[in-house]
């Protein structure tokens, strides 16, 4: 299988070979084009963004290799840098990739208020993505944090999941619908 | 309106009188033991408060509401809340019925014919009082395990009560290569 080039710049992972760009962001919406918001056009051609999330699992699934200056990023370098960007990395890790590996489409759910957009088909296909937010199995949350999940599930018409990895190698699934 | 009489017997809430003793467990009431009902306190201030029945002390002395919710609050803190949540879903014309713990925790049947077998366990959580992911988790699994499906009561600040349902499910982790 095609192993992709990206280039480590800053605390994204770059490619720059507009071609190789296509083709990734084909494979399974990985990425954002440079310049472009919304992406109508499968066949557009840019420098690609990945994400230190998707370029570990890239990584992980033997489709990516990261340069730095000329030289190879290690995977642990690379989720050195992940881990020092943000706050439980791992357990946000875990989670993309069990999604991914069932075959959705993870994006980012900044926008929703979430850590993850997920679509069934891709973003510009499935209309409304699910939204996933992962939180620390350690953190108590407030019961106010149930009532916005399903408060937020009821106003954007996207699910929203509490997604959390308990200390037993699982992730926990949690959704919430108002019960009148 | 005929009102019941609760006595207060080695610091149980009891009913005898057999027509009210018949009219409350039919509707979820209490547990009967000996042809006698006993009262959970949240109950005996549900019946108190709408007018279904007194709680007379040792001395034949009716207790007033607001000195029963005194007494019953130095035992158990929640029980204001408990009362809250067990009118709000009396109210919506709901059989409910003691849980299985002391916690926040009721059982819910939505007719009479569904008492012996409720279908809902409500749990109640309270605005500013912090949950463990451990603890819903403990609740979907009793629920499940129950074969009861599970609703959360949240309280406010202001008494006002919401509800939600809970999907769960759990994946193992996928370690990296």
């Amino acid at each position: 299988m095609e192993k992709f080039k990206g280039e480590l710049v800053g605390d994204k992972v770059i490619l720059f070979d507009k071609e190789e760009a296509n083709r990734l962001y084909k494979l399974g919406f990985f990425g954002k084009f440079v310049g472009y918001r919304k992406v109508k056009d499968l066949e557009l051609r840019d420098y690609l963004e990945l994400s230190l999330l998707e370029s570990l699992y890239l990584m992980d699934e033997g489709l990516l290799k990261v340069y730095h200056m000329g030289r190879i990023v290690t995977r642990e370098e690379l989720l050195n840098i992940a881990r020092n960007k943000y706050e439980h990395f791992d357990d946000m890790y875990i989670v993309y990739r069990d999604l991914r590996k069932k075959g959705y489409v993870v994006k980012s759910g900044l926008k929703f208020g979430s850590t993850f957009a997920v679509y069934e088909h891709g973003p510009g296909i499935d209309h409304a993505p699910f939204l996933v937010h992962v939180m620390p199995y350690n953190e108590a949350i407030d019961p106010i944090e149930i009532v916005r999940a399903g408060r937020l599930s009821h106003s954007v018409r996207k699910k929203f999941i509490l997604a959390t990895v308990n200390p037993n190698n699982e992730i926990e699934y949690y959704s919430f619908s108002w019960f009148g | 309106m005929r009102r019941a009489t609760i006595l207060l017997r080695n610091n149980e809430m009891v009913l005898e009188d057999p027509e009210f003793v018949q009219k409350f467990y039919s509707s979820g009431i209490g547990s009967l033991e000996r042809n006698i009902l006993k009262l959970a306190p949240f109950e005996v201030l549900y019946l108190v408060y709408t007018n279904k029945a007194c709680v007379l002390d040792n001395n034949g002395r009716i207790i007033p509401f607001d000195e029963l919710v005194r007494r019953f609050q130095k035992k158990d803190s929640d029980v204001w809340i408990k009362f809250m949540v067990y009118y709000d879903l009396r109210r919506r014309g709901l059989i409910v019925m003691k849980g299985y713990t002391s916690g926040l925790e009721l059982r819910v049947a939505e007719s009479k014919a569904e008492k012996d077998r409720p279908k809902i366990m409500v749990f109640g959580l309270v605005e500013g009082r912090k949950v463990k992911f451990s603890d819903i988790r403990l609740m979907v699994d009793r629920s499940t395990s129950l074969g009861k499906n599970i609703v959360l009561a949240i309280v406010d600040k202001e008494g006002n009560i919401t509800y939600y349902t809970i999907s769960f499910s759990r994946s193992h982790i996928r370690r990296s290569k």
